[in-house]
């Protein structure tokens, strides 16, 4: 699955260590989720979207999903 | 932060507890039998090193709150948590591939064994594979 974590967060102006205080998970948590090697939790998504104020499906994106895009 | 005495007293206590068990044997000059003496040693020997390693690390979170922080972020970081179990599940099922086969191997060559060291060396090396898994997994996801 992919993410638009990194974007958002660059966006943002913030850094890795600031996210992860502020949703309470650790600095490497965040480097695995914008690297696409861990995949969350739906609450941990959850609390990424609202962080970003975005909806899950503008910051997650289902592989399935892109392919069809393609299509 | 302030120091809990009752605590520090207690992980103190421990420390002694743990070796005056690990030194009874020497004390009382042996005991009746080979199995109580590794008794006395290896569980002296493991509340000495529990009690010391959680009195220091006691010390070190009050010492440094941001440490005791991001120790509490840990414990609840779901990664971690997943990397945790899947190690606990993965050194689980290689203990039973062990055990079966040092049995088999143990009664092809029909060796004599004291069971005390074969449980033990099969727990260190389990220990040993878990926080090896925890690190690759960690690593991994």
């Amino acid at each position: 699955m992919k993410n638009r974590l990194e974007e958002l967060r660059r966006k943002s102006g913030i850094t890795q260590e600031i996210l992860a205080d502020r949703l309470e998970v650790s600095r490497q948590t965040i480097g695995s989720l914008e690297s696409g090697r861990y995949n969350p939790s739906i609450l941990l998504a959850f609390k990424l979207a609202r962080f970003f104020n975005v909806t899950i499906e503008e910051l997650f994106l289902y592989e399935e999903d892109i392919s069809n895009e393609v299509q | 932060m302030k120091f809990n005495k009752k605590i520090v007293v207690l992980y103190v206590l421990g420390i002694i507890a743990g070796l005056a068990l690990v030194f009874t044997p020497v004390i009382l000059g042996g005991v009746e039998s080979k199995i109580l003496g590794y008794v006395y040693v290896w569980a002296g020997f493991g509340l000495f090193m529990f009690s010391l390693v959680f009195l220091e690390m006691y010390i070190s979170k009050r010492k440094r709150p941001a440490l005791l922080r991001r120790q509490k972020i840990e414990a609840k970081d779901e990664r971690i948590i997943i990397a945790k179990d899947k190690a606990g599940a993965r050194t689980l099922y290689y203990l039973w591939v062990m055990i079966a086969i040092s049995v088999l191997v143990f009664s092809w060559f029909d060796v004599e064994l004291d069971s005390v060291q074969l449980i033990w060396c099969i727990m260190l090396i389990s220990v040993i594979l878990y926080f090896a898994h925890i690190y690759y997994y960690k690593k991994r996801l």
